[in-house]
């Protein structure tokens, strides 16, 4: 279970994140959504470790990683796939996904790449090929892939849709589901909110920096002023 | 790298462009004073001027009539004190002082008048160097300057000299270009001038044909390699087999050792600068360069030879100083140094020594501080020849000539041969 | 010829042995060090040091160099290279303060061996260490050359094979790719930075050593002549490519070795230099380096 309370980011004198407060919990996908520039990617970047807080907390099962090295708490279980995926271009399928294990010992390596391979045949397919040359969306299956390599039981997803034919958004984000069924807690950032909707068990929505919803799904639909503000016509039509 | 690799490049291009600038200086400039000459056979080491010197005839007359008013003559000294060229730098300014000492302790200049130097260091740096004798010049309280060292910064000051009307002695900066008229006048004699003095031996050896290497980067260097060397063939009727210029950041020399060992001459003419020469003799040695085959070098060279000692045994070259000289005068002038560094005297030593005792004779001579009376001064000594710390020196259109004497490294320092 | 071809093969491992170190890091943890000169220069000096007054054999002053070598670069990366990379407003700003940063740098060794040398050449004569000289079949080999040959290519394909194999070689590629992904993975970038230095300021420090045996003295500035080659080397085998480095020192040599050979020499450096631009121009990842590929 991760819980992230009172974070304060700032940029200098700009404010990222004011008072930012969400949980992710195990077999779960919790989306946070928002319009640009409202802290969600600055939000996922601090629990990693690449971004320092000013204030808050963010505890991973009651222990508090807020300051630690992102190498740090990668060990501690919490994973990142990036926005813009970022896979190793020049390097092959196979040596991401090892990246991916750094942290993980040989025999949880090879047991978790044999599952990710059965998961996403194509990187199978094209392991020892360049992950530069992949299409968009088997990137980003690589990426999820990559970050399942390092037996994190929370991972947190910037954008996974972004920049990938309509098609190939609902296979990727079925991908994150799929995820979370197996058990692990998901932390979503996704600018698509019809399809991210269509995935998640929690919706966060921040605006200007601060949390202006926390609940469920189905609780968010049936608030009208925020459905019209930030959820979009979808969320209507799909209730 | 792949995530910008064009930037990087653009990146290194400016560091590369720094580093680029900085090698050409460092090389461009303290090869001159390592490559360039040294002296002397006989020194006249004068407590009290000139009084047992017949050459100084003019200068004795002068101190008997003239009387300067009782104050500190203050001149101009622009030096590489720092900097690659700082080992000639700092040899080159003890002289001076150890002159001064002299000068001031004899009363030479007369009661009360007394010189000093104000010493400048350009850093090794040829712009440097040329805006403080720019700065000097415009000075109009500065009598002369003793210039800098660098053949890079001479040629530049030597024309701000001409159009101030200062008059500039220089020692070292060897290169063409620095001795340009009536200003300028220079107490080193440029290698070229005597490099052929080595004759004697390369007739005596037999030797019939030579390949020759040089530094293709070095003024000096390459006057010597280009002019002396085929003047010097002409003359004796030896046959230059091959002459091979290479950049002073050379720093293998199998492949052009190679060539010469097919070519097969008798001797080798070796002219590079600094560490390359033990480089270049050591490799001929492991290559099985041995006598009777010969190797020639110039004078300044035995400054590099102490990290090969032995391989360079037999290397043998024209010079102009000598600690060992026979010369009663060399052998008080050495006895000076001794006493007051503690060192053997080197030549840029003996250059300045001299140079700094031809100013305050000018300047009696004159009986003045003024520049042009000082030039003339400088002009009319310098018109015959002048017994110093370098041995009986000449002068041809204000640039000084010595004959050479031939010596050889034998394993550990140089001897004079005969 | 087959005397050239050995001479050349020697150069070829100086080469490498100088320019490893420096495609390591500039290709792994991005910096482009251009003080890699002054730690080689600076390295042989103290060995030079200790030798006048203890006479050592060659495995001591090696090791002195080395040590010497891996301890310059560790404070460099310590008190200068990680602060500017820490304070570096973005990756581009950081890689220009990195190069101007290592170029005030390396005037630092470099001035204080020109004050303490007067600007004259150094070597190992003060050691107990004597060059041999073999002939085999009409070839001649000294000592010298068969550890430089040994060291250079032993370390070059060592250390290719290494980055090429191995889990931290793999993280070391990551670095060199994209930093901030690679601390997403678990990797530590200053500690393999700090290591990566350690191994390139070793790796100077030997070189270091090895060449003033081989020229038998060397100067302040011979650093920054080899950082030059370095450069070309690095240029010409591909930035980040191990293999490339072997590749790039063996044609700059071969190319420097024939244009001594057949020419009269000026056009050394012409040539050096041409083959770079030429490199530049038509194939700019280098030889051996990847063209950026990456599909969106």
């Amino acid at each position: 279970m991760l819980e992230v309370t009172d974070l304060v980011v700032r940029y200098g004198p700009v404010q990222a994140v004011s008072d930012m407060r969400l949980t992710a919990a195990p077999g779960r996908i919790t989306l946070v959504l928002g319009a640009n520039g409202a802290g969600k990617t600055t939000t996922l970047r601090t629990i990693c470790g690449l971004q320092r807080a000013v204030s808050g907390t963010v505890t991973l099962n009651g222990k508090d990683i807020l300051g630690l090295s992102p190498s740090r708490i990668v060990r501690l279980g919490v994973a990142m796939v990036p926005e813009g995926r970022r896979v190793f271009a020049p390097l092959t399928v196979e040596d991401n996904l090892r990246l991916g294990g750094y942290t993980a010992s040989r025999q949880d390596n090879d047991r978790t790449m044999a599952e990710v391979y059965e998961m996403f045949p194509i990187l199978h397919e094209r392991r020892s090929g360049v992950s530069g040359l992949l299409s968009g969306g088997e990137q980003q299956m690589l990426a999820f892939g990559r970050a399942l390599m390092s037996q994190a039981q929370t991972i947190l997803m910037d954008e996974p849709s972004m920049g990938l034919a309509p098609a190939i958004v609902d296979s990727v984000l079925e991908s994150a589901r799929g995820i979370a069924d197996s058990g692990k807690a998901v932390l979503m950032v996704e600018q698509n909110a019809e399809a991210g909707l269509e995935v998640a068990n929690d919706v966060v929505v921040v605006s200007r920096g601060e949390v202006v919803y926390q609940g469920s799904v189905e609780g968010a639909r049936k608030n009208p002023e925020l459905v019209r503000a930030f959820l979009g016509d979808a969320a209507l039509t799909d209730d | 790298m792949y995530r910008s690799k064009k930037h990087r490049l653009g990146v290194a291009a400016v560091g590369l462009s720094a580093v680029l600038t900085l090698a050409a200086c460092s090389s461009g400039d303290s090869e001159d004073t390592a490559a360039t000459a040294e002296a002397t056979e006989e020194v006249v080491v004068e407590e009290s001027a000139a009084e047992e010197d017949t050459t100084q005839e003019e200068a004795e007359a002068a101190e008997e009539t003239c009387v300067l008013p009782p104050g500190d003559i203050k001149v101009v000294s622009i030096d590489s004190m720092t900097g690659p060229a700082a080992f000639a730098g700092i040899l080159t300014e003890e002289g001076a002082d150890l002159a001064l000492k002299e000068i001031n302790a004899s009363g030479l200049l007369g009661d009360g008048v007394t010189m000093s130097i104000e010493l400048l260091d350009d850093g090794t740096s040829g712009d440097e160097a040329a805006a403080q004798f720019s700065k000097a010049a415009k000075d109009p309280d500065v009598p002369v300057i003793m210039g800098p060292i660098l053949s890079s910064a001479a040629v530049v000051t030597s024309p701000i000299a001409e159009k101030e009307q200062v008059p500039v002695i220089y020692t070292q900066a060897g290169s063409p270009g620095v001795v340009i008229g009536d200003y300028t006048f220079r107490y080193t004699p440029s290698m070229d001038t005597y490099w052929g003095s080595v004759g004697s031996y390369i007739e005596e050896k037999g030797i019939k044909t030579m390949s020759v290497l040089y530094a293709n980067d070095n003024a000096t260097l390459i006057n010597t390699a280009e002019n002396a060397v085929p003047a010097l063939a002409a003359d004796l009727g030896f046959e230059i087999l091959s002459s091979t210029g290479l950049p002073s950041s050379t720093q293998d020399f199998k492949a052009p050792i190679s060539k010469i060992l097919k070519e097969d001459p008798d001797a080798v003419a070796i002219m590079m600068v600094g560490a390359q020469n033990a480089t270049v003799i050591s490799q001929m040695r492991e290559s099985g360069w041995e006598s009777p085959k010969e190797l020639l070098g110039f004078a300044g060279i035995e400054n590099n030879l102490a990290d090969i000692g032995e391989a360079a045994k037999g290397l043998t070259w024209a010079s102009i100083f000598h600690v060992d000289s026979p010369s009663e005068s060399t052998q008080k002038f050495v006895a000076a140094v001794k006493a007051e560094y503690g060192v053997d005297a080197a030549n840029y030593h003996a250059e300045r020594y001299d140079a700094t005792y031809l100013v305050a004779n000018s300047i009696l001579a004159a009986c003045s501080t003024d520049r042009q009376a000082i030039r003339d001064a400088m002009a009319d000594l310098t018109n015959g020849s002048i017994s110093g710390a370098l041995g009986d020196v000449s002068f041809e259109n204000q640039d000084a000539r010595v004959s050479g004497f031939v010596v050889q490294w034998d394993g550990e320092k140089m001897v004079v041969l005969k | 010829m087959v005397q050239d071809l050995l001479n050349a093969t020697t150069l070829a491992s100086i080469y490498i042995l100088f320019a490893l170190g420096m495609s390591l890091v500039w290709g792994t943890i991005g910096i482009l060090n251009f003080a890699h000169g002054s730690i080689f220069m600076f390295s042989a000096f103290v060995a030079y040091l200790v030798v006048q007054q203890i006479p050592l054999g060659m495995p001591a002053v090696v090791a002195i160099a080395m040590v010497s070598g891996a301890l310059i670069a560790v404070a460099m990366q310590y008190l200068v290279f990680q602060p500017i990379m820490k304070k570096a407003k973005n990756p581009h700003a950081g890689e220009l303060q990195l190069v101007i940063g290592g170029i005030g740098l390396s005037a630092i060794p470099i001035s204080f061996a020109q004050r303490s040398t007067l600007s004259n050449p150094f070597g190992f004569s003060g050691g107990s260490f004597e060059t041999q000289v073999y002939t085999i079949g009409g070839v001649i080999i000294t000592n010298v050359m068969i550890i430089i040959l040994i060291a250079g290519l032993g370390l070059g394909v060592g250390t290719a094979l290494w980055i090429r194999n191995s889990k931290k070689g793999l993280a070391l590629r990551a670095l060199g790719v994209d930093p901030e992904v690679s601390a997403m993975m678990g990797i530590d970038r200053p500690k393999l930075a700090l290591a990566t230095m350690l191994y390139s300021g070793a790796l100077a420090g030997l070189a270091g050593a090895l060449l003033t045996y081989y020229f038998n003295s060397i100067t302040s500035e011979s650093g920054d002549t080899l950082l030059l080659k370095a450069f070309a080397v690095i240029i010409l085998g591909g930035v980040g490519s191990i293999f490339g480095v072997i590749l790039g020192s063996f044609i700059l040599a071969f190319a420097e070795f024939g244009v001594l050979l057949y020419t009269d020499g000026s056009w050394v450096t012409a040539v050096s230099f041409g083959l770079l631009f030429l490199i530049l121009i038509i194939r700019p990842q280098g030889i051996l380096g990847k063209k950026e590929v990456r599909r969106t």
